[in-house]
């Protein structure tokens, strides 16, 4: 008897990072709920549907009636206007048209925009870097220096600030970039790597930092990465992630989730790694009709009653 | 009515020294629930939230009759005002048998039990393979078994949710630990998670073995050391736990085990308001002023009541306090749920002091404008034109003229608009003209006033937390152009106070945040450098416990960091 159920056990198996319960509530503060084998966060405007069935015991990922099952249960028992569903395969009730518009609490490091990508993964220990990767890595080991922690000082908030000057994103994504300090204080899950550039004429300077989460049992998840273009020596990027990579073997996972390919170069990134395809990602929204006057009426009283 | 406070040292030991169930377990439960723990006559429950956890196990023993267990988890359903409910027992009350979800029997097995000498054989058989060593440390090779066990077997929810739990319980349970059989190669074949708390008996909480890493009769070989330390460490028992399904009652009875005290579990949601609604009539009649009243004049004297949903809790070592963020004006009253939070604590604290005196201070200096040469006090009519005063006055006083007064929408005490901005300090003009518009729009209550004279009225000790002083010099540094810009959006306001009640009365901090953020006096001086003052100062009290304090709503934003940072677990309440 364990009280209510918080749903680590979601968590603890989790594939995809939003099926990291701590995460997303931290970043979204949406309301996450299992609809039979899915998860799914409900706001009172959107139900975001996480599309990779968590069986017991665990099976396919690409299950696409368990997926049917869990859709058929979110539009029973969610009122949400509009619904979303991240998934392998798009989901067979969404209409012919879907918007595809991305939910506000997918993570920052997924939000393409692209209705269809791919979740990339390497597995840990990853595969021996190449030469070339060796020598970025001697390289940007030797100008700065790695330390852990959980917690964003001035410097980290500084340089997702930024990222987002420069970036045109969407009003959804800018909110989970500004909840990363909150979401890496509340999930124990999160570590922050920070590379620190070594100088000798005064206090180390953050060249960048990533954000990994070792939250589930299997899977260590590369969350964001943030890197001072005027600062940072070539290699740095690769530098933090190796080092996730390390966190992620000491701790026992078997597989790092790098997030979805997003753009060219961050695929390029990516790949140089060795990263393969884990898992196709198609993002299907669509508004929901109302399916009568008996529905009409209760949307009414339920809007009259509101405060 | 006791209160559902944590418990004492003595309780937690009085717990541990009688346990009868893996339940009693007080440290894990506490970890794996994050409920508060506390004790209402024989009986333990775990509460946080809206939901209540009730183990209706008596730590006197003896033959649990259902009626003593429903008297004490109706009272402390009652004073928790929990929703969702659990509850495991020998025997359910009769009215929560319509909820059971689960009949069994815990199965135990004697310390000094004999092992069958198969079971010894196969145990010396894994023992020539594997290491057994007992540790608090969770590492990589628990985290793959546990990720392997998990991703084979079927398991229950709430079983998985144990298991996902354990990485997180091992450093808050001091007499939690694994017990793990190593192969030569360095692979955990065989884990066991234990719990040593219980004084009468060592219990068995999870166990998983490997098939990637296989050694035979790993798990055969974890239970008999199980056994020896239950022997070595003076337990009377090990608790097994429920029987489960078949397979797991046969190996339990292979070893020995025999199943013992009932169980069972009923999990069911109670309806929310009905009592707390009645208790806060009740409570409303009790103080209600003792005059002649006809039903519908006491019905219609009744101000708006709604849950006060803006709250947190605070815990730090045991002790508890309160943090509420409050609104200067709003439409509604929140006098039950102050009386029922003021019920638990013994101080109050508030941003300043707010008594009649304080406030006629604060009004005479808003009224007397600075006139020094060189710091004279700004005067809001300069920084606006004579558009902007007159649609200022549109919205402040409402619509005027025939048709108004013919309609009865004329404001019979208009507020002389022109004076505020001409003739006092820029920020009593903006609340004096702010406050105006707002009663004309039914919100004639203010959320601080009222727990500053409920708090008095219930004796509590009250406290401000900055002087007069210090708060007239927070109100200076409110910028005029700020208070301009929201005086030209004043076309604006009703929406923005819709919004701001709807988020307020939901408890949502960021949607308030969201709907005001020009409010001329959310300034960092006003808000952040302020939020350090305010912490300061009510640290020694929080930490003392028993305390709530109010503050502005737009402090609670970094409040929430800064009190977690000084060590309290901070949770926010659905309502009080």
């Amino acid at each position: 008897m364990l009280g209510p159920d918080r749903l680590d056990h979601v968590a603890a198996r989790a594939v995809v990072p939003e099926q990291l319960i701590c995460y997303v509530r931290a970043v979204a503060g949406s309301t996450p709920r299992l609809f039979d084998a899915c998860l799914g966060y409900e706001s009172p405007d959107d139900l975001v549907l996480i599309g990779y069935p968590l069986h017991d015991p665990p099976q396919s990922l690409f299950d696409e009636q368990a997926l049917s099952r869990s859709v058929d249960l979110a539009l029973e028992s969610s009122r949400a206007p509009r619904i979303t569903v991240l998934a392998a395969t798009r989901p067979r009730q969404a209409p012919a048209v879907a918007t595809k518009e991305p939910p506000a609490d997918k993570s920052p490091g997924q939000s393409s925009g692209q209705p269809r990508d791919a979740y990339l993964a390497l597995p840990i220990p990853a595969p021996a870097p190449n030469q070339k990767l060796r020598n970025l890595l001697r390289r940007a080991g030797r100008e700065v220096t790695l330390d852990q922690g959980r917690v964003l000082d001035q410097e980290h908030l500084a340089l997702i600030d930024r990222y987002l000057e420069y970036r045109d994103l969407e009003p959804g994504t800018r909110l989970v970039f500004r909840n990363i300090p909150a979401y890496v204080q509340s999930c124990p899950g999160a570590l922050v790597v920070s590379a620190w550039l070594n100088r000798s004429d005064g206090p180390p300077r953050l060249a960048g930092f990533v954000v990994g989460d070792f939250t589930s049992l299997s899977t260590a998840f590369y969350m964001f990465a943030f890197r001072d273009p005027d600062l940072a020596p070539p290699g740095t990027a690769d530098l933090l992630l190796h080092a996730l990579l390390q966190e992620g073997e000491k701790r026992g996972q078997v597989r790092m989730n790098l997030g979805l390919g997003i753009n060219p170069a961050i695929r390029y990134f990516k790949q140089k790694w060795g990263a393969e395809v884990f898992l196709p990602c198609v993002e299907t929204s669509w508004e929901r009709r109302p399916r009568g006057w008996l529905s009409r009426m209760h949307k009414w009283i339920s809007g009259a009653k509101s405060p | 009515m006791p209160t559902s406070e944590d418990l004492s040292p003595a309780e937690y030991d009085l717990l541990l020294s009688q346990a009868r169930v893996p339940e009693h377990s007080i440290h894990y439960m506490k970890t794996v629930s994050g409920g508060r723990p506390f004790l209402r006559y024989d009986y333990l429950f775990l509460h946080a939230e809206d939901w209540l956890l009730a183990v209706g196990y008596s730590i006197h023993g003896g033959d649990d009759p259902p009626e003593a267990f429903d008297q004490a988890l109706q009272e402390a359903r009652r004073e928790t005002r929990a929703v969702n409910c659990w509850a495991i027992c020998p025997e359910l009350p009769e009215r929560l048998r319509l909820y059971r979800t689960t009949q069994d029997r815990y199965y135990v097995l004697p310390s000094d039990i004999k092992i069958p000498s198969r079971l010894t054989r196969l145990a010396d058989k894994a023992a020539a393979r594997l290491t057994v060593d007992r540790g608090t440390a969770f590492t990589a090779a628990h985290r793959r078994l546990w990720a392997e066990f998990t991703g084979r077997v079927a398991l229950p929810p709430n079983v998985r949710e144990l298991y996902a739990r354990t990485e997180s319980a091992l450093p808050q349970c001091p007499d939690l630990f694994l017990l793990n059989a190593w192969d030569d190669q360095g692979n955990l074949a065989a884990c066991l998670l234990l719990d040593a708390a219980p004084r009468p008996f060592l219990s068995y909480l999870l166990g998983a073995h490997s098939r990637q890493t296989h050694t035979p009769y790993a798990s055969d070989l974890l239970f008999r050391e199980m056994i020896r330390i239950a022997l070595e460490t003076g337990k009377e028992y090990l608790h097994l736990g429920l029987g489960v399904n078949p397979g797991i009652r046969r190996f339990k009875e292979k070893w020995g085990a025999s199943p013992a005290t009932a169980y069972e579990m009923a999990e069911w949601s109670e309806p929310p308001d009905f009592r707390d609604d009645l208790d806060d009539l009740v409570r409303t009649v009790v103080f209600m002023p003792h005059v002649q009243m006809t039903r519908e004049q006491y019905w219609n004297s009744l101000p708006p009541q709604r849950p006060y949903k803006l709250i947190w809790e605070l815990e730090k070592n045991g002790r508890t306090s309160w943090i509420g963020g409050t609104a200067h004006f709003f439409c509604c009253s929140f006098e039950s749920s102050m009386r029922r939070l003021f019920e638990k604590v013994d101080t109050v604290i508030f941003e300043g002091p707010l008594d009649q005196a304080s406030l006629d201070q604060v009004a005479r200096i808003g009224q007397t404008p600075d006139q020094t040469p060189n710091q004279a006090s700004p005067r809001l009519l300069d920084a606006m034109t004579e558009e902007d005063v007159r649609k200022l006055e549109r919205t402040v006083n409402g619509p005027r003229g025939f048709w108004a007064r013919f309609l009865g929408t004329e404001d019979p005490n208009p507020a002389d608009v022109r004076h505020y901005l001409a003739n006092t300090r820029h920020w009593y003009a903006f609340f004096s003209l702010w406050t105006h518009f707002l009663r004309r729009n039914d919100w004639n209550h203010s959320v601080d006033l009222e727990a500053w004279h409920l708090a008095h009225e219930m004796g509590k000790e009250v406290r401000g937390m900055e002087s007069i002083d210090e708060q007239i010099v927070t109100l200076e540094s409110v910028p005029v152009d700020r208070i301009v810009r929201f005086f030209r959006q004043c076309g604006l306001w009703k929406g923005f106070i819709r919004r701001n009640m709807r988020a307020y009365l939901k408890g949502d901090l960021d949607a308030m945040m969201g709907t005001s953020a020009e409010f001329p006096s959310r300034t960092d001086l006003v808000i952040d450098r302020r939020d350090a003052l305010f912490l300061e100062r009510m640290l020694p009290r929080i930490t003392t416990g028993r305390c709530a304090v109010f503050v502005g709503s737009a402090h609670m934003f970094n409040l929430q960091k800064m009190l977690a940072d000084a060590g309290f677990t901070v949770r926010k309440l659905r309502k009080i």
